[in-house]
């Protein structure tokens, strides 16, 4: 009842679950130095990943597959959220070592929690059904909430882990919420239907199930209410995870609050997962009721964007600033999802470019102001560039990249998006975010300049870059120069990555 | 299985919250009553308490009660295959196997970390000293 | 018939549970109310045929789950009572007015007519033990492994935190 193409289906999901038990095992009963945890879940990362490419030369481009019933998806879609979000969790995991052994013995728990979130990611990306959608949501958020408060010995960690807990429990319960109303709606859960018809059970045959997108397609509703409030609490519910405004209250307290080392991966893969989810549901369930939902996507946009830009301007902290860009950048990467499927593959290009620059940008925070702190305030760069001219360097790159400044990947992002929502007739939203943007440009020199043009404080510390942060900081910082030079190959990699 | 299935439940209940009642009822009528001011004091001998002390309790009490419910999450589980256990044959006990073998990985490594430990010395000996020279090469 | 006496006796054992857990100042009594309610929807769920889900309500809501709300209520102390001071001044209009609200919409939402999905619970989809059985683990397998994945993230979770002492953490002021 299992075949083939339901193991390659979550061929990753295995690996990482493997990688997973085999971690614990093996630390509860031979005590092991942290390097071995940083091999298992090396070995289980790097398996994924392959698994993912291998999932995409199977399926990108292709019709599609339904996996497990009707319950996840094979197709370019869901490969490509594998190819990103693995990479993103190994990049994690090597610029926030210095946290994962500093945790000494509970060090192990977070290799396998940040393991298990990725899992939990990629399932998000590629479910094909509402419930598992939500199942997925939770393995990835409830991972989340541990990292975020895993040093115990600092207050503002365990507040901002019990933020994050209590505002995402209760984004969850609207996401919930969201999909009863739309099985109400609708008389389905799953997004592409279930072409399996089961034998005759107890009390007969269980019937099979059309699917939303084909139900929405077919049926005239004529009293949309009920369909309308479960497409908003959906928007809601993963605009939360997205940190869209005006659901973001809770970042800028978790971004600061939580250990430095980890943050990077709290905001990165949040985005990725949301997104994906988000753009899956969106098109492809709802894709007939998109004058619906459009507009609202639209007014959240350009919200987060307006709301995100000017309260980054005032922050004198650079977690908190890259908090509320944080924001911001959700409002630019929704405005691709107002043109429906025509805007995914440019949600894709920023949405994996941003989370490589928000990891190399909370790496850089992490190792300036230390891998278990939260707050990271600007006065610390004053100079940088004197005193670790590699940290100034990536930070200014990433800056450079988050700002939209062409040869960076952000450039090409942001012109993926707006090209998109000017297409789908959202001018207006273009030229607002556009106009954000030149206004973004303020604090994010403003970063540059205190670096570079800045004399240090004599009682600075020079920050120690330890070598795995140093190469995955490189390594992003690499991506951001050069993908943001040629994008094009990635541009039309992306096309294949559409839900099908 | 309809309603009516429930009915010893419901005559069970009824007859619980009337043992409840006439327990109450009777050891107020039969139980000899004449207090004085000593047996009414909280505690018959030492010193009355002026205000209950601040307490701090280990958060592994917390711990415990989690895994209770996680395990309990199981047995739910292993329900719904029990009723359906002939129809759904071999690979329902596969289905099941692998869940369970997920918790029982879950168990084993609680277990051995010390989760279970309820005795404060004896989970010492789970505590990692991280040597010098490991902690030189992690920096 | 026997479904609207039960209703009613109930419905009221709910609302009666849910208000008493607000409003109990005693934590125990909150407790208690908590699991009423709990109980109450149990019954529900046996009048819609729900068994299984009755079941599970009963097991792990009225059993587990509150069990360690009163572990906890008990570890903190049964005689603190909650004080009834406000923190916001505004709050306790600002309940009041929401309740309202949120009366208000129910009733606009319960009195119109919506159009609902196509497919009528019928007599093939009702909620015994055995179709929940032979969904859960034909159609609904996978997410249902994955709900190991969960519990794994529990556990680890629960014993991360849990497990920090004082001086674990290098690079703080322990």
């Amino acid at each position: 009842m299992v075949g083939n193409l339901d193991i390659l289906a979550i061929a990753p999901e295995i690996a990482l679950t493997a990688a997973v038990v085999v971690l614990l095992l093996v630390e509860v009963n031979f005590d092991p130095h942290p390097r071995v945890w940083g091999g298992i879940a090396g070995v289980g990362i790097v398996a994924a990943t392959v698994l993912s490419v291998f999932q995409w030369v199977e399926w990108s481009g292709g019709s599609g597959e339904l996996a497990f019933s009707g319950m996840i998806t094979g197709d370019g879609f869901s490969a490509m959220a594998g190819m990103v979000v693995f990479p993103l969790a190994g990049l994690s995991l090597m610029s926030g070592w210095r946290l994962v052994t500093e945790m000494r013995r509970r060090g192990a728990e977070m290799v396998s929690l940040l393991l298990l979130a990725a899992a939990g990611a990629h399932l998000m990306a590629a479910s094909a059904n509402l419930i598992m959608l939500f199942i997925a949501l939770e393995v990835f958020s409830i991972s989340l909430y541990v990292l975020a408060g895993f040093t115990r010995s600092r207050a503002d960690a365990d507040e901002a882990a019990l933020k994050y807990f209590l505002l995402g429990a209760f984004a969850s319960a609207v996401f919930l919420y969201g999909v009863a109303l739309l099985f109400a709606a609708t008389g389905s859960l799953s997004i592409y239907g279930d072409p399996t018809i089961y034998e005759a059970g107890a009390r007969g045959i269980i019937r099979a199930d059309a699917g939303i997108a084909a139900f929405l397609d077919s049926t005239i509703i004529l009293e949309p209410g009920l369909l309308l409030a479960g497409i908003a609490l959906l928007i809601v519910g993963l605009g939360f995870k997205v940190t869209a405004a005006p659901f973001h209250v809770w970042s800028p307290d978790v971004y600061q609050g939580a250990p430095g080392g980890i943050t990077g991966f709290l905001a990165a893969s949040a985005k990725v997962a949301g997104f994906a989810a988000l753009a899956r549901v969106l098109t492809v369930a709802l894709g007939a009721n998109i004058a619906d939902w459009a507009p609202a996507v639209a007014v959240i946009a350009a919200v987060s964007i307006v709301l995100g830009t000017l309260l980054a301007l005032a922050q004198t902290d650079i977690k908190l600033m890259l908090a509320y860009s944080s924001v911001a950048h959700a409002g630019f990467i929704l405005t691709s999802l107002v043109a429906g499927p025509a805007g995914v593959a440019g949600m894709w290009f920023y949405v994996a470019t941003y989370a490589v620059s928000v990891v190399a940008a909370f790496g850089v925070a992490a190792i300036v102001s230390g891998h278990t702190m939260g707050r990271s305030p600007l006065s610390s760069y004053e100079g940088l560039a004197r005193r670790s001219p590699f940290l100034a360097a990536v930070l200014g790159i990433t800056m450079l990249s988050m700002a939209g400044i062409p040869l960076t990947t952000g450039f090409v992002g942001k012109l993926a998006v707006f090209t998109a929502a000017a297409d789908a007739g959202y001018l207006w939203l273009v030229i607002l975010a556009l106009v954000a943007s030149v206004a973004g440009l303020y604090f994010y020199l403003r970063v540059i300049v205190l670096m570079y043009f800045r004399p240090t404080s004599d009682d600075a510390i020079t920050p120690r870059v330890d070598w795995s942060s140093g190469i995955a900081l490189g390594i992003a910082t690499l991506a951001t120069v050069l993908i943001g030079v040629v994008p094009w190959w990635l541009l039309n990699l992306l096309n294949d990555a559409l839900p099908f | 299985m309809s309603m009516n299935d429930y009915l010893p439940i419901a005559i069970m209940f009824l007859l619980a919250m009337a043992f409840a009642g006439v327990s109450l009822l009777l050891s107020r009528f039969i139980s000899p009553r004449n207090p004085t001011p000593e047996k009414l004091e909280p505690y018959e001998c030492g010193i009355v308490p002026l205000q209950e002390p601040v307490q701090r309790f280990p958060v592994k009490f917390y711990l415990v009660a989690m895994l209770f419910v996680i395990f309990d999450i199981e047995i739910v589980f292993l329900f719904a295959w029990a009723v359906r256990f002939e129809q759904l044959g071999w690979y329902g006990v596969w289905a099941i196997g692998l869940f369970t073998l997920l918790l029982v990985e879950t168990l084993v490594y609680a277990w051995k970390r010390g989760a279970l430990d309820w005795n404060v010395s004896s989970r010492q000996r789970y505590r990692r000293v991280v040597a010098p020279e490991a902690r030189e090469e992690a920096a | 018939m026997v479904e609207t006496v039960l209703f009613f006796i109930f419905g009221i054992a709910a609302i009666f549970g849910a208000i008493s857990m607000v409003w109990a100042r005693n934590p125990v009594y909150s407790a208690l109310g908590l699991m009423l309610t709990m109980f109450s929807i149990a019954v529900f769920y046996v009048s819609n045929a729900g068994h299984f889900v009755a079941a599970v309500q009963v097991i792990v809501y009225a059993g587990a789950v509150m069990t360690l709300f009163l572990f906890v209520i008990m570890l903190i102390g049964v005689d603190k009572s909650e004080s009834r001071k406000d923190d916001l001044r505004f709050q306790r209009p600002a309940a009041v007015g929401l309740l309202g609200l949120l009366i208000a919409g129910v009733l606009i939402a319960g009195s119109a007519a919506w159009t609902t999905g196509t497919r009528q619970p019928g007599a093939d989809v009702n909620g015994t033990i055995e179709n929940v059985g032979d969904m859960l683990f034909r159609r609904w397998l996978l997410p249902f492994e994955i709900t190991a994945l969960l519990l794994i993230v529990a556990a680890a979770g629960a014993i991360a935190l849990a497990y920090f002492k004082p001086g674990d953490e290098e690079g703080d002021a322990a």
